[in-house]
């Protein structure tokens, strides 16, 4: 499948994300002949264990997460970050782990929006907030080119592509820039052919810089 | 839902059967003695065998949650699911180029005077294909293997009122773990012959009656019996020894 990379929004010291945010990252998108494809949403959820003992928690993990990807409806994937491992399974898995009663989901994260056909891109512009409430707690955007899986091969072109996209949005003054983390994959044995658990992978490592932006954010207004 | 009658049949003079339970998270029940050169004869009746399978190799882990979790053991968990305890396996088909692994979660049995009456047992199943590193997820979630099954021997599929499905298989141990070279035969010489059907809620009732009837088609060769219940030796057996030594041959899988 196509090499896709994610990028969470830094903003600025002392700003935050805000949905104005997107509206100008959405027309820059526009601007450059992106063409609206439709809309997009995929969701990753905290799980945390179901204990007796309350003070054994530190004996199990801390970041369990699942996820589901709208390119891959009947699948499911769960992320043990601190263990770096990745596991893909059919969608019933939910209902296994509902079943047993060992973990439970403690919340969950929508990351939604529009996305956008760019020539041989595939762009996604999304918010970060949680299942119940509109509170917007960060920005995504995938940048997903069409014509190659492998990663290293398309890592010059996607580099490239970036740059125009950084150079274009920072036309538009934003307290802040998309940001590319890349998580090691080979740590979580995945190969250069780029699949769904990649873009687990890819999320998991998002999820905990939108957090840490979230928190820092709160930090400096207390 | 699963309607599964685990079964047993000494089906020959002299066949004696096992019965035992390995641990409550696991039942083998019944272990029918078969003849190395006949594995199982089908009754003439019109069978529609749609596929056989060389079932390689099906790794049974029994992965059972850590007593720290809640709910795990007691009455407590059973709940309406009656007093057979669910459990999680985690299943490896090795006769695959590569080996391909399977997350199956066994529910309690369907309890109350309807399930007591029946002659199979009902339970839910749910099932999800899952990657290679499932164990070692299980693992990290604090999960503790309880025992490890090497499975050999053959599927067979067919429609009959359901789809049902028979597997005759050698049970085996490992001595260590992971190590399918060095599995032992539980019981050498027996094979565990299973028959099961998927169902739904909604017509449980009409595939209980399809593997029921199934299953009294293959008596006096095999006499099926519900988990838990000891077949001991089948009245028929020198019935069925008698129609088999008048037999000119079995039929070989």
């Amino acid at each position: 499948m196509p090499i896709k990379w994610v990028l969470p929004w830094q903003p600025n010291a002392g700003t935050t994300a805000s949905s104005q945010i997107v509206n100008e990252v959405t027309q820059c998108v526009e601007s450059m002949n992106g063409v609206k494809d439709g809309r997009w949403k995929a969701t990753l959820t905290f799980y945390k264990p179901m204990l007796r003992d309350q003070t054994l928690a530190s004996e199990f993990p801390r970041d369990f997460l699942g996820m589901s990807l709208p390119e891959q409806p009947s699948k499911y994937y769960f992320i043990i970050r601190g263990q770096r491992l990745v596991l893909e399974a059919d969608s019933s898995i939910q209902t296994i782990m509902d079943k047993l009663q060992s973990y439970k989901a403690r919340v969950s994260l929508n990351f939604e929006g529009f996305q956008y056909q760019l020539g041989d891109f595939q762009l996604r512009v999304g918010k970060v907030s949680p299942t119940h409430s509109e509170a917007l707690r960060g920005i995504v955007m995938e940048v997903e080119y069409l014509p190659i899986s492998s990663m290293e091969k398309s890592r010059q072109m996607m580099e490239e592509f970036l740059d125009i996209w950084q150079d274009a949005l920072s036309k538009r003054s934003l307290p802040g820039h998309f940001v590319h983390l890349e998580p090691n994959f080979a740590d979580f044995g995945l190969g250069d052919l780029y699949t769904s658990q990649h873009t687990a992978v890819q999320y998991a490592t998002v999820v905990a810089q939108v957090i840490s932006t979230v928190q820092a954010g709160q930090a400096v207004r207390n | 839902m699963l309607v599964q009658i685990p079964n047993i049949a000494p089906s020959l003079a002299g066949a004696w059967v096992a019965d035992f339970q390995s641990s409550s998270t696991t039942t083998i029940t019944g272990l029918s003695r078969l003849s190395p050169h006949r594995c199982l004869s089908y009754p003439p009746f019109p069978l529609l065998l749609f596929s056989t399978e060389g079932v390689g190799f099906a790794a049974k882990l029994a992965i059972n949650k850590s007593q720290n979790f809640n709910g795990v053991r007691g009455s407590g968990n059973y709940r309406d699911t009656g007093i057979v305890p669910s459990e999680v396996r985690l299943l490896c088909d090795l006769e695959q180029p590569e080996p391909t692994w399977t997350v199956r979660h066994i529910g309690g049995s369907m309890r109350g005077a309807g399930a007591e009456q029946i002659s199979v047992l009902v339970r839910n199943t749910v099932e999800s294909k899952a990657s290679k590193n499932v164990l070692r997820l299980f693992y990290s979630l604090g999960y503790k293997l309880e025992y490890e099954l090497l499975k050999v021997g053959f599927a067979f599929h067919f429609q009959r009122g359901a789809q049902i499905t028979v597997t005759v298989s050698s049970v085996n141990k490992m001595l260590k773990l992971h190590a399918t070279d060095e599995a032992v035969p539980v019981t050498p010489g027996i094979q565990l012959v299973e028959v099961t059907a998927p169902a739904t809620s909604e017509n449980y009732s009409e595939v209980v009656a399809a593997v029921s009837s199934f299953c009294e088609h293959l008596a006096p060769l095999l006499h099926l019996s519900k988990p838990g219940i000891s077949t001991g030796v089948v009245p028929t057996a020198a019935a069925a020894a008698a129609s088999l030594m008048s037999d000119g041959g079995g039929t070989t899988l």
